[in-house]
């Protein structure tokens, strides 16, 4: 269980308590500048906070060494940069450094991941031809690929950007099947139906505090999404599977 | 596969080191013994193998530091002298060529040791400069470092400018003659150093290989797979500037190298540095050998600064590059 309290970091967040269960899918949702990504990179140390205190199974997040860290936690962040030519499957493997695995073990999630992604044609190209999507898909593996060999940590910010209506449907069957492993997945999304569809649990942002927080049944509602995003939600019952949502214009 | 490109590569090294031994006026028929009093044997240990060796070792660590420069500022197209290390070693030497300082050397032991001291001090020196300077607007931002580095290099330009316009005609001659980089002051006590910070370099990024290939990644990612940012990032700048500062010591400034061996290894082994490193050594000594080489050929028995040569290789070698970038960006 990931928990975390006293989180305030100027105006940009502001959170004073937060339980994350093991096996879980949590989803941030929230408009852009709602502080979403600072919440994903304080929990990842990027930024430290005095006095905030952020534990998993009962280990100080913020007190483990970067290496250590590392073993149990795995973040895919906004901004990709890399101007040499790796191949994919060199990008990839890099996910692996901070693991102690065998080569056969590397092998494995490697054949696992690029399968799931369709990225097994891409293995042997250089990244930096690859196209947006495409890139996306490959540092989603990279960050898959170090997840934690014991239950561990999971953040995406946005990892659906810039992917097709497949490829995203791809992605979030495949944080489902690795959530089966009793990982804890906590994840940036902007797509409503996809989240209403793969979320166990849901935290919407606001000015950096979090405003509702529960099931789908509890804060995935016309009132709640509609204050969020500032625009009219619809949200359209479906009798067989998750609940759809529309925006469908500005609040009078 | 890749013991075969390094077993080549070695055997290249050796032939052109042979190559180089054998270049210049005296014939080394006759006696090679290191005992022996016969010129051949005088001209061959005394000014040709520690000539050859100090080109070599020179190559070596100028590729080598090239190639973590450019890992350093996760940019191919970057070289050591953006941390200011060059122009330090060239301004130190430069001020006491032409300012000199009479009653320092008598201390030392004449300007043949004052000056390689003086100028790799002052290579090490301003870099740490420039790192002190950038650490004081963030904490580890490499785009300060490249702002403050070109900076203090236009400055240290700039003081080498007022020096020369001073300087009396001999001094400038000397000046100039040195900026240009020569190994024709080689002796057997910069072989020994070159060879030891050549392992040393050479050794520690090869041992860092993996954490330099993660570092690439950028900041946040790097940190997030758990390397320590700071502690890798000295350590390059520490290797790069000590590498870099002995050779403009004692051979000058020698342009390009740095820039253009690790892009030509690249071409065949690709970015992993755990295959670049190694190779990038041995093809850097190569080519300074032959450079070496062709600028005692080309006017013989003159012979020309080898920086020039390299300049003149690595120019045109430049500009390819940046058309190729260009053609598959899409711009031309």
């Amino acid at each position: 269980m990931l928990s975390v309290s006293h989180l305030f970091l100027e105006s940009r967040l502001n959170v004073a308590e937060l339980k994350l269960h093991a096996g879980e899918i949590y989803l941030v949702l929230g408009s852009n500048g709602a502080g979403k990504s600072t919440l994903l990179s304080v929990l990842a140390g990027l930024e430290t906070i005095e006095g905030a205190q952020i534990e998993f199974t009962e280990c100080s997040l913020s007190g483990m060494s970067v290496d250590k860290r590392a073993e149990v936690l795995a973040v895919l962040t906004q901004q990709q940069a890399m101007s040499f030519e790796f191949t994919v499957r060199e990008i990839v493997l890099m996910g692996a450094y901070p693991l102690h695995l065998t080569d056969r073990q590397q092998q494995e999630r490697l054949e696992f991941l690029a399968e799931r992604l369709t990225l097994t044609p891409l293995l042997d190209r250089n990244y930096l031809t690859l196209s947006r999507g495409e890139k996306q898909r490959v540092q989603v593996a990279r960050v898959l690929m170090q997840r934690s060999v014991q239950p561990g940590l999971i953040f995406m910010d946005e990892p659906l950007t810039a992917l097709d209506l497949r490829q995203k449907l791809q992605v979030m069957q495949l944080l489902k099947e690795i959530k089966s492993e009793g990982h804890t997945l906590l994840l940036v999304v902007h797509d409503l139906n996809l989240a209403a569809e793969f979320g166990d649990s849901f935290l919407l942002m606001k000015q950096g505090q979090i405003i509702a927080r529960g099931d789908a049944d509890q804060v995935l509602n016309e009132q709640q999404l509609s204050a969020l995003y500032e625009t009219r939600v619809e949200r359209i019952a479906s009798p067989a599977g998750p609940p759809q949502f529309r925006a469908v214009g500005n609040i009078s | 596969m890749r013991s075969l490109q390094i077993m080549l590569l070695s055997l290249l090294l050796l032939l052109l080191f042979g190559w180089n031994l054998t270049i210049g006026e005296v014939s080394l028929a006759g006696g090679l013994w290191p005992g022996s009093d016969s010129l051949a044997s005088q001209v061959f240990w005394q000014l040709r193998m520690p000539r050859a060796l100090v080109a070599l070792l020179s190559g070596v660590l100028l590729a080598v530091t090239g190639a973590s420069a450019q890992t350093l500022f996760r940019n191919p197209l970057a070289d050591p002298s953006l941390i200011g290390v060059a122009a330090g070693a060239a301004l130190a030497a430069v001020a006491l060529r032409v300012l000199g300082a009479g009653w320092l050397e008598n201390w030392v032991g004449g300007q043949s040791l004052l000056l390689p001291i003086a100028s790799f001090m002052g290579g090490c020196l301003v870099t740490l400069l420039v790192m002190r300077m950038a650490q004081g607007y963030q904490s580890v931002s490499m785009t300060s470092i490249l702002l403050v580095g070109m900076a203090i290099n236009a400055i240290a330009t700039a003081l080498i400018g007022a020096l020369k316009y001073v300087a009396d005609d001999r001094a400038l001659r000397d000046a100039t003659y040195w900026m240009l980089g020569q190994f024709s002051q080689s002796n057997w006590w910069q072989v020994g150093v070159l060879s030891v910070l050549a392992v040393v370099v050479l050794g520690m990024l090869i041992g860092s290989a993996p954490q330099l290939n993660i570092w690439l990644l950028g900041q946040a990612q790097a940190q997030l797979l758990g390397i320590n940012l700071n502690r890798l990032k000295w350590l390059q700048v520490l290797l790069t500037t000590l590498g870099v500062a002995a050779v403009v010591a004692f051979a000058g400034l020698i342009g390009f190298v740095g820039l253009m061996v690790p892009h030509l290894v690249r071409l065949w082994t690709g970015p992993d540095n755990r295959l670049l490193l190694p190779q990038a050594a041995l093809v850097g000594g190569c080519l300074m050998l032959v450079a070496d080489g062709l600028a005692r050929l080309v006017i013989a028995p003159s012979e020309l600064p080898v920086g020039v040569l390299t300049a003149l290789a690595g120019g045109p070698f430049f500009l390819l590059l940046l058309h190729l970038r260009y053609r598959a960006a899409g711009h031309a």
